[in-house]
């Protein structure tokens, strides 16, 4: 144990610092470049007219009696998915989390899938399930409200059995066998103890869900009856179609107050959970048993009828062509149709260059926010700060990606920086959409490292850089491998923004698969049903390998 | 003058005192036990001297070098906190050979299997973490603590987590093991069973305030007032005298 000379020691501070600033500031100028100016710059449109400032334009957008069927809607439809995603995910987090069967890994690993699948692929998927030709046909839903739903389900069940289900193995089950002895049944035992225990992670998951319901944008497009409408897909209405930017402004305004109000009351929640997360810090499974066939028989059923049923119909129905049973769907997609600026397999290969850029971006840049994220600062003004930006970078995860892909659009399209015909702009935005995701899949990693432990490092001998060589990279190459599936496979499937930014002549494979279903004829279904077997296929490998390598107990809190 | 010197050192966390003024030294291969009840700021005190915890006022010197400006991991003082805080993503010998990254491999893996023998784990060099008992991690914890020769063991309740019966097992398994290896050590204890038994003098710590240091025996024979019998919990029989 030699000490050093003092300007080696003054080295070791400075760099220390300049790591930590720049973990904070790089990743706060990709934000405001990226997010928050396109955004204010899209908002403000809304603002001006011919005269200068006036209050006119959106004022008049409030009077139209549209706005409100849309907001009515777009709340409707993310309450009603939310509860019936949360009543749904409750069984299923005790059966996957609780209880111990053979093959359990790779059911949570199935589970898990159906979130990051692309919109536009379950959207098709619920299509040929429910329209004519589809097996559900005869129950006359076609593109209605209860369809909307179920594909709103489908996506959300994953982050309600998660979130739930990791507090869940955690809760000590002594408490509610107290209450059982006491001569409470099963289910009282269930409402009166386990349930309130469970709070703090319902809430989170719902709100999350709630979010990700309100903002859903690819769904509704594809299976949306007429006059429906949400605030997302009026957005992108009114700037494409009509070029009415008071209109998106004022619709984008509503939808940050939703989404800030969800997150206020996402924020309690989950700081509330993180509290209860301490009280036990092993998992409690125990062997299913038959007593516990109630909630099987639900997970059952929605882990068959409607998370596999869909997918199993979607590559069913693609083998299907006017010419019977056949691969013919797939022989299309190396062939650019009539119309259509590339074939299929071009379209991918766009799609998994652009994808790995976003991935690179939203990793490198969720490594540094989460680093400073899981700090805990001692004075009151650096946690509240602190706060704030965790809200802050949480923002892109419900404001539409569609105003960011048309933000984008406005503001990026002259110097200072001219990216307008650059396809970096794609990447740019996705990892926008993907940078919460890989935030909230590595903060529980940092924050497993108590201060404690990087003490004691020092006191061995560490210095700041060799903790965070020694102790913080080898604890984050558990989380990464997660949060590299979650940025690749939401980039991969990103459709909002990236329907607006996408050459006509490079779609990425989501927009190709869109502008299928957008034309008339079996042929171009049949297509999109095999594109979208391909891009689900590679998605859902994606999530299994990082599901396989991860830990398996990050939760979505 | 040689080993630990610690000089008027007073600690605040805004308005509060945490540590009020306290001196004392350690001389070399001697254990000094702070004893006080949670709050009095034998841990504050503690910290300051690894260098986790800045001083308001006062120092803290080796050899009669002040260290006011040697950053914690150039100090050479060891802490072992309650929890061990061992690496999880470490098994046993990679742990205990996290503070040896400076000396050559062959000297490494020796010292790694004589710091096992010495707290009787030979052979669980590549045993998980996750898989020891509390006794063991504990053990594990003490190995690597001491395998880079520390000029100073800095002890934070290390026994805390365990129950009575291991703890008092363990207490004196950790003094001996402590004085083979010829290392300074400040303990720190709300237990005075532990610090009568591992410490060549304590300090008796309340609000702050070092009330005495002496050795054991001194202590119970001549408590320096009121409040150190208090705590001793002897003011009936001395108090009458």
């Amino acid at each position: 144990m030699t000490s050093a000379s003092a300007p080696g020691r003054m080295a070791a501070k400075v760099s220390l610092r300049t790591w930590s600033v720049a973990a904070g500031v790089i990743p706060i100028v990709f934000l405001a470049t990226f997010f928050i100016w396109p955004m204010l710059t899209l908002v403000g449109r809304g603002f001006v007219n011919a005269e200068g400032f006036t209050l006119a334009e959106v004022s008049s957008v409030f009077e139209s009696a549209r706005t409100w069927r849309i907001l009515g809607q777009t709340l409707l439809q993310a309450s009603v998915g939310t509860v019936v995603a949360v009543l749904a995910g409750i069984p299923g987090a005790f059966v996957l989390y609780c209880r111990s069967f053979p093959g359990r890994n790779l059911v949570k690993a199935l589970v898990a899938i159906p979130f990051v699948l692309p919109s536009v692929v379950v959207g098709v998927a619920f299509r040929a399930l429910i329209n004519e030709q589809g097996p559900l046909g005869f129950l006359g839903l076609g593109d209605s409200f209860v369809s909307i739903i179920a594909a709103l389900v489908f996506f959300n069940y994953s982050v309600v059995v998660r979130t739930v289900g990791v507090l869940w193995s955690r809760l000590d089950p002594r408490a509610s066998d107290a209450a059982r002895s006491l001569g409470a049944t099963r289910f009282k035992a269930f409402i009166t103890i386990t349930l309130p225990g469970l709070a703090p992670a319902i809430a989170a998951a719902a709100a999350l869900t709630f979010l990700f319901c309100a903002s859903a944008f690819g769904i509704i497009l594809i299976l949306a009856p007429a006059n429906y409408g949400t605030v997302e897909t009026e957005i992108y209405y009114q700037t494409t179609q009509l070029l009415n930017l008071p209109a998106a402004a004022a619709l984008s305004i509503v939808q940050l107050v939703i989404v800030t109000a969800t997150l206020i009351v996402s924020n309690i929640a989950r700081s509330r959970n993180e509290t209860a997360l301490k009280l036990r810090s092993d998992e409690n499974t125990q062997p299913l048993r038959v007593a516990d066939w109630f909630p099987t028989t639900i997970t059952a059923l929605v882990g068959f009828g409607l998370l596999a049923a869909p997918m199993a119909n979607l590559v069913w129905r693609s083998l299907h062509t006017r010419s019977g049973f056949g691969l013919g769907n797939y022989a299309a997609l190396a062939v650019v149709s009539p119309g259509m600026a590339a074939s299929v397999w071009q379209a991918i290969l766009n799609s998994l260059m652009t994808a790995t850029m976003a991935m690179g971006i939203a990793v490198l840049l969720g490594i540094q926010v989460s680093y400073l994220l899981s700090r805990r600062p001692k004075t009151k003004s650096g946690r509240r700060a602190l706060n704030l930006l965790d809200s802050v970078f949480m923002l892109p995860l419900g404001v539409s990606a569609v105003t960011i892909g048309f933000g984008f659009l406005i503001t990026l399209n002259r110097p200072p920086l001219d990216l307008r015909t650059s396809w970096v702009l794609i990447p740019l935005a996705q990892a926008m959409v993907a940078l919460p995701l890989v935030v909230r899949t590595l903060l529980p990693t940092w924050r497993a490292i108590s201060p404690r432990m990087r003490e004691a490092a020092a006191s061995l001998g560490s210095s700041p850089a060799g903790i965070l060589t020694r102790i913080d990279l080898p604890y984050l190459s558990r989380g990464i491998g997660l949060a590299i599936g979650f940025a690749f496979a939401t980039s991969l499937g990103e459709f909002g923004a990236t329907s607006f930014l996408a050459r006509p002549d490079r779609p990425t494979l989501p927009v190709l698969i869109f502008r299928l279903i957008s034309r008339p004829g079996a042929e171009n279904f049949g297509m999109a049903m095999a594109a979208c077997v391909v891009l689900a296929a590679l998605t859902g490998v994606i999530m299994a390998l990082a599901e396989w390598i991860g830990p398996k107990t990050t939760g979505w809190v | 003058m040689r080993g630990l010197q610690v000089a008027n050192a007073t600690i605040r966390y805004g308005e509060l005192v945490a540590v009020d003024d306290v001196s004392f030294t350690v001389a070399p291969g001697e254990i000094v036990a702070l004893l006080g009840k949670s709050g009095s700021g034998k841990t504050s005190l503690l910290r300051a001297v690894a260098g986790l915890e800045p001083l308001a006022d006062g120092q803290v010197c080796w050899d009669g070098q002040d260290l006011k400006t040697t950053p914690v991991h150039e100090r050479g003082f060891v802490v072992m906190f309650q929890d061990g805080q061992l690496f999880p993503h470490l098994n046993v010998a990679k742990n205990i050979s996290y503070g040896l990254s400076k000396w050559p491999k062959p000297q490494r893996q020796q010292r790694v299997s004589e710091l096992l023998e010495l707290v009787k784990l030979n052979g669980h060099e590549q045993r998980k973490i996750t898989e020891l008992s509390g006794g063991q991690a504990q053990r594990v914890a003490l190995a690597r603590s001491l395998a880079p020769k520390p000029k100073l063991l800095l002890l934070d309740e290390p026994l805390s987590a365990l129950d009575r019966k291991l703890r008092e097992h363990l207490v004196a398994e950790l003094g001996t093991i402590i004085r083979a290896t010829h290392t300074s050590a400040i303990y720190v204890t709300h237990d005075q069973y532990e610090a009568f038994t591992i410490a060549d003098r304590i300090a008796v710590m309340a609000d702050g305030k070092l009330l005495q240091l002496a050795a054991p025996l001194e202590l119970l024979l001549r408590p320096a007032d009121r409040a150190v019998s208090r705590f001793l919990g002897q003011e009936e029989a001395i108090g009458s005298s």
